[in-house]
């Protein structure tokens, strides 16, 4: 068996449900150089000046009331680390482990979890301090029977995937950048994923969270109750608001347990309004057991086969227009491949399926899968590309790819691809190179179309830097305001994870 | 022409194995099974024979409990015209299936018997040679290419050999056993398994193919392999070649 896994490993070189492709970071951030200079020589010359950073969509002016780093900082961190060195043991950094706040008084703080985001959220602007949480990697505890575990906010999501899978439960949450990305990140952004039509999103599986505000105080919310209407539910306000009122330290969640019988299924349809209507019939007649449904038109597919490694079409030869993975999980092998099976043949006898392969094995799964979950990197490799992560209504949604289509023509590649059982669009739009035409006629086009449909401009990315100006598009006024009341409760000096989630001119400190 | 094929059921390759805790064998309760890949690719090569216009019917055999049923509705929806299941419980070893196989070859007068070189289970890589052996015919192993002359009935076979490629020419009828390099197996397309679901599914037991189930062999424990130990950074390369000398002993 091992043989022939490493073989097999050698031979295709990704296959395996482990090497899903992690998201990788796309952010189209690129400094200002005529603005900043990072060599070490230029380093006093910043100061005392006006700042901006430009950041793809968002050019960003320097909070003045923010401490500014100097020389003085940069002598300290050398005198402790030489001119080039990280030091992660403990007991080595515990004379340097004062109260930062104190001394670095002013400063501010990014938290860091594994990178993986697509909004810029974890990325510092100017000179805050990163807090990364990759060492508090423990689990704290794990109930077999209520199924609630309890880890730190650094753990790796494909190591607890791995922790559970041993115990006999799942994560409720699944994403292509699980090898990366850490639990405290996914709840800071309320990640969405892959199954979320089954188990819904963080803000019903997280039971409970500990997390430092921005005086210091350590909050524990760390309950893992289902149920518990004792006033306000804070913990909410936690997640998704990327670090900016608080960072999650530790985090109870609950997992579903570990289902034996997995089917997937990669379908053909002919059109759109196919798709909607298989996704309706799928809701019926699969009912308890469906616990994905995705889709991709054929330009995503074809992006997965021109630039992915060992990615094949599974319906060739011709291409189809639509293509759409269905899961189910569920208890008994045989009962849930006979009631896919009938589902399938049924809506392929009334066309709404025109082709369609159903994984006779793991490895099938995880090549059905590794097309989907590749998209984006086959989009990183194809050039530059402009991501647009939307909600809108299901019956609507493709529409908008279509008419930025036909707006930018031959200039740009436009593909539509996503979570269509939770009416969650990922517009991309790839080019060879960034090109500030292509972008004006994007922006703010693909706002307003989603603003027309009372769509949200992020579904599952969060607006970090990128988009926090855009927020006006989803939410309206007096909720921006609301929102920006609670950031300075909770955050009075503005400290935490400034610049992002919130539009600028909204949020300003004396 | 007919050619037979081989096809077993074990446990998914990529399910994580675990050791029963009595040594007796593996975990396979509640487990995710598939058709050992080996036999994938033979069944695939099966069916590119068929179609292209030098064979007429493909048959799938699968050995052991009911459940390899399942396995061979799988390789029904991958294109073969009709199954034969050989119902035997309790542990079946490569020189009872070989025998099986001889039987159901002396009635169903294959012209080529196609196996996977090896079943991911059990890694034992002997039920093709055995039956070959037992039927007297020629044998190609490890297969990584093969080329059928109908005319002539001949089978050419290349076979990965450690140095190399060996190409080897053979009558028919013959046995092959298949290696990973000879192709990519198909997926089960709807129609297919819809089609499947009308194909004839033969049933046999040993006793109807004269073929007495016993083992000249005991297995006495299974246990997992050693674990691997984590590995450490060393900050110079002193460390490392003090490390290599005094505790890996390899140089």
């Amino acid at each position: 068996m091992q043989k022939w896994r490493a073989t097999r490993r050698l031979l295709l070189n990704s296959y395996s449900s482990k090497s899903r492709f992690d998201h990788p970071r796309s952010n189209p951030i690129s400094d200002h150089s005529t603005t900043i200079s990072r060599s070490s020589s230029g380093f006093e010359s910043w100061t005392g000046r006006i700042h901006y950073r430009h950041f793809a969509t968002a050019m960003i002016q320097r909070n003045p009331a923010f401490s500014t780093l100097n020389s003085d900082d940069i002598n300290y961190f050398k005198g402790i680390l030489g001119d080039k060195n990280v030091i992660e043991d403990e007991d080595t950094l515990l004379f340097a482990n004062t109260d930062w706040m104190r001394k670095y008084k002013g400063s501010t703080v990014v938290p860091q979890g594994g990178n993986t985001g697509l909004v810029g959220g974890s990325v510092p602007v100017f000179d805050e301090v990163i807090i990364n949480v990759g060492s508090m990697k423990q689990v704290i505890s794990f109930d077999k029977v209520s199924g609630v575990l309890v880890c730190e906010a650094g753990c790796i999501l494909e190591n607890l995937v791995s922790f559970l899978d041993n115990q006999g439960f799942i994560m409720p949450l699944d994403l292509g950048a699980k090898g990366s990305c850490q639990i405290g990140g996914n709840v800071s952004t309320n990640a969405g994923g892959l199954r979320l039509v089954r188990y819904g999103s963080l803000h019903g599986t997280v039971l409970g969270i500990e997390a430092v505000l921005a005086n210091g105080d350590v909050l524990d919310m760390l309950g893992t109750l289902r149920k518990d209407n004792t006033g306000y539910d804070l913990k909410h306000l936690f997640i998704g608001s990327e670090g900016s009122l608080g960072i999650v330290t530790k985090v109870s969640i609950l997992t579903p347990p570990k289902l034996s019988s997995v089917n997937l299924a990669f379908l053909a349809c002919k059109d759109y309004s196919s798709c909607q209507k298989l996704l309706f019939e799928a809701k019926r007649r699969l009912g308890e057991i469906l616990s994905a449904f995705e889709f991709l038109d054929n330009e995503s597919l074809n992006l997965a086969l021109n630039h992915l490694e060992g990615v094949r079409n599974p319906l060739p030869p011709a291409m189809h227009n639509f293509y759409v993975l269905i899961e189910t999980t569920g208890s008994d092998e045989s009962y849930d491949k006979e009631k896919l099976e009938a589902f399938l043949l049924r809506s392929m006898e009334g066309g709404l399926i025109s082709d369609g392969v159903i994984a006779q094995d793991i490895n099938q799964a995880s090549s059905f899968w590794r097309i989907r979950e590749g998209v984006p990197e086959a989009l990183m490799k194809a050039g530059a590309v402009y991501k647009y992560d939307l909600s809108l209504p299901v019956e609507t949604m493709y529409n908008l790819v279509e008419e930025m289509r036909t707006k930018l023509g031959n200039s740009a590649k436009v593909i539509g691809y996503g979570h269509l059982g939770d009416g969650n669009l990922h517009l991309n739009i790839s080019t060879p190179q960034y090109d500030d035409v292509i972008l004006a006629q994007i922006e703010p086009f693909v706002y307003e179309w989603t603003s027309k449909q009372r769509g949200s401009i992020s579904a599952e990315h969060g607006l970090g830097l990128m988009k926090a100006n855009k927020i006006f598009y989803s939410k309206s006024h007096e909720t921006v305001q609301l929102m920006a009341s609670i950031k300075k409760l909770m955050d009075p000096n503005g400290i935490l994870n400034p610049y992002k989630v919130l539009p600028h001119s909204i949020v300003s400190y004396s | 022409m007919k050619i037979m094929v081989a096809v077993k059921r074990v446990i998914d390759y990529a399910v994580k194995i675990r050791v029963k805790p009595d040594k007796t064998g593996v975990e396979s309760q509640n487990v995710k099974m598939s058709m050992n890949p080996f036999c994938e690719i033979a069944l695939e090569e099966a069916l590119r024979i068929k179609e292209g216009g030098m064979a007429s019917e493909v048959v799938a055999v699968s050995m052991g409990p009911a459940h390899c049923v399942d396995t061979l509705r799988t390789g029904l929806a991958m294109g073969a015209d009709r199954a034969i299941h050989v119902d035997a419980t309790g542990p079946l070893y490569p020189l009872s299936v070989a025998k099986l196989f001889k039987a159901l070859v002396e009635l169903e007068k294959p012209a080529l018997l196609i196996l996977g070189k090896q079943a991911i289970d059990d890694d034992c890589n002997q039920t093709g040679q055995m039956v070959a052996g037992l039927l007297g015919w020629p044998q190609g192993t490890f297969a990584s290419k093969v080329v059928l002359d109908k005319e002539k009935q001949l089978a050419t076979v290349d076979r990965e050999v450690d140095g190399g490629l060996e190409t080897l020419c053979m009558d028919l009828p013959a046995v092959i056993t298949t290696d990973l390099r000879l192709n990519q197996p198909r997926y089960a397309t709807l129609p297919n398994i819809m089609k499947a679901k009308s194909k004839v599914i033969k049933k046999y037991t040993p006793q109807e193919l004269n073929v007495e189930i016993k083992s000249d062999l005991e297995v006495l424990q299974v246990t997992e392999p050693p674990k691997r130990k984590a590995g450490v950074i060393v900050s110079s390369v002193d460390e490392l070649i003090d490390k290599l000398k005094n505790e890996a002993h390899v140089i």
